[in-house]
């Protein structure tokens, strides 16, 4: 079967609904009250609902659940201590998973979920690759004319690798949206776009790497236009 | 100056953010059971929940007003803030996604409004927002339809067009924006502006025809 490199059709519908943050980690001080409020944010940039939230006095998993001005959010689980402190702030953990050569399933538009890939046993398998893929760094999206668009970097790599691919699929494993996915019932998951690498690559005890197109209105990896 | 209708480009970048929830207030086919505690259990059924969207339910409501979601475990269940208010099961969850207002824009306005409009701030800085008889400032909310897959692109849709009655008033354009403040705090994100050429109204319902079918208000193709 085959790659034809698309953005997913079901990713441009999840866009909507607030299933993808792309944002990239933000640090700022805040003041925590061992409660759900924080206030006194020095700068709400880059922070939406939905982000992870890390730092001293926090519990684990936490998340703004609201944003109820420019200086103060809602954060759940509540905290676990009070004064000042630097948190940071992440947005969802989005991996780049390499299909093998002579995939048996078909990859394009219609991807759905990184099941889609586990489903048809078509996971890069060897040395250097470890299932579901590597996680990759968010780059804040940006606007540039009329164009919005995001990147990730640096680039994915695979060190001390030996296999070969066709291509990749990136998608979000956060727990971004519910409902099923695929065959993915967790939320997690979901495929932004599959990409072709224009033929089998192999490594053979090196270093693998996908070199993600320049970060411009016209080249960037995601780019709503 | 002119209004030039176009999806704004910070919506697009917003998108990428996860700054606005754009759906149907869904009265849920699935089932939860709620306490007194921040867990959620589903009962049957899964639904396209995220953080940060509100949730309420069939009566009587065992949530405070203004509960979200605050964390997802699913498929088995999720976590509400603040926590249930009381004890029952086999609720029918009813999901409140963000809220989004159309707000018209007067004839022969001062500010330029297309693809760089950002945020209905724009209109009441310089003061184009529509006054007349019937209108109030702000616009009125707008009810969203559905989100569609049609071919390889996703559109979404209004399910009620925008209306005001016992009006009488002038305007040229709308601003479609949302009322959220998800993404840093800030509220008024504009999606788009229309432009509508000079229309008037005198004692009347004034109607905005937004789509309520496919290719939809927003496209991604």
């Amino acid at each position: 079967m085959a790659i034809t490199t698309a953005m997913s059709t079901s990713f441009k519908a999840e866009l909507m609904q607030s299933a993808h943050c792309f944002n990239g980690p933000v640090t700022t001080t805040c003041t925590l009250h061992t409660s759900n409020v924080v206030d006194t944010v020095v700068s709400m940039v880059g922070v939406a609902s939905g982000m992870t939230v890390t730092g001293t006095g926090t519990a684990a998993n936490s998340s703004v659940v609201s944003i109820t001005s420019n200086v103060a959010f809602v954060i759940y689980p509540a905290a676990t201590s009070t004064g000042a402190q630097s948190l940071t702030f992440t947005g969802n953990v989005f991996k780049i998973a390499l299909i093998k050569t002579g995939m048996a399933g078909t990859y394009g538009a219609a991807s759905v979920n990184y099941t889609d890939i586990t489903g048809n046993t078509d996971e890069t398998t060897g040395a250097g690759y470890t299932a579901t893929g590597v996680a990759m760094v968010n780059v804040t999206p940006v606007v540039s004319g009329t164009t919005a668009y995001t990147n990730f970097s640096p680039n994915p790599t695979w060190t001390s690798a030996s296999f070969s691919t066709a291509g990749c699929m990136i998608y979000n494993s956060s727990l971004g949206l519910g409902g099923t996915s695929g065959t993915n019932t967790s939320g997690g998951g979901r495929c932004c776009g599959v990409f072709d690498f224009g033929g089998t690559q192999t490594v053979t005890s090196g270093t693998f790497t996908v070199v993600m197109p320049a970060a411009t209105s016209s080249t960037a990896i995601l780019r709503i236009a | 100056m002119p209004i030039a209708t176009a999806v704004c480009t910070s919506f697009k970048q917003e998108l990428l953010q996860g700054g606005h929830c754009i759906a149907q207030p869904a009265v849920g086919t699935w089932r939860i059971n709620v306490n007194l505690s921040n867990t959620v259990t589903i009962s049957s059924g899964s639904a396209l929940i995220s953080i940060g969207m509100g949730i309420s339910s069939d009566a009587p409501i065992p949530f405070a007003a203004g509960t979200r979601i605050a964390g997802l475990n699913l498929p088995s269940s999720f976590s509400v803030y603040p926590a249930g208010t009381s004890i029952r099961n086999n609720v029918t969850p009813i999901l409140l996604p963000d809220q989004f207002k159309i707000a018209l824009i007067k004839l022969a306005p001062t500010g330029t409004y297309n693809a760089g409009s950002t945020n209905y701030s724009n209109i009441t800085s310089v003061s184009d927002e529509t006054v007349g008889t019937g209108y109030t400032v702000g616009g009125v909310l707008i009810i969203m339809g559905t989100i569609n897959i049609v071919g390889g692109g996703a559109n979404f849709t209004v399910a009620v067009q925008p209306s005001w009655t016992s009006a009488t008033f002038s305007t040229s354009g709308c601003m479609i924006y949302s009322t959220e403040s998800r993404l840093a705090g800030v509220s008024g994100r504009a999606m788009t502006v229309i432009s509508f050429g000079n229309q008037t109204i005198t004692n009347g319902t004034f109607t905005v025809l937004l789509p309520t079918a496919s290719p939809g208000l927003i496209q991604l193709a």
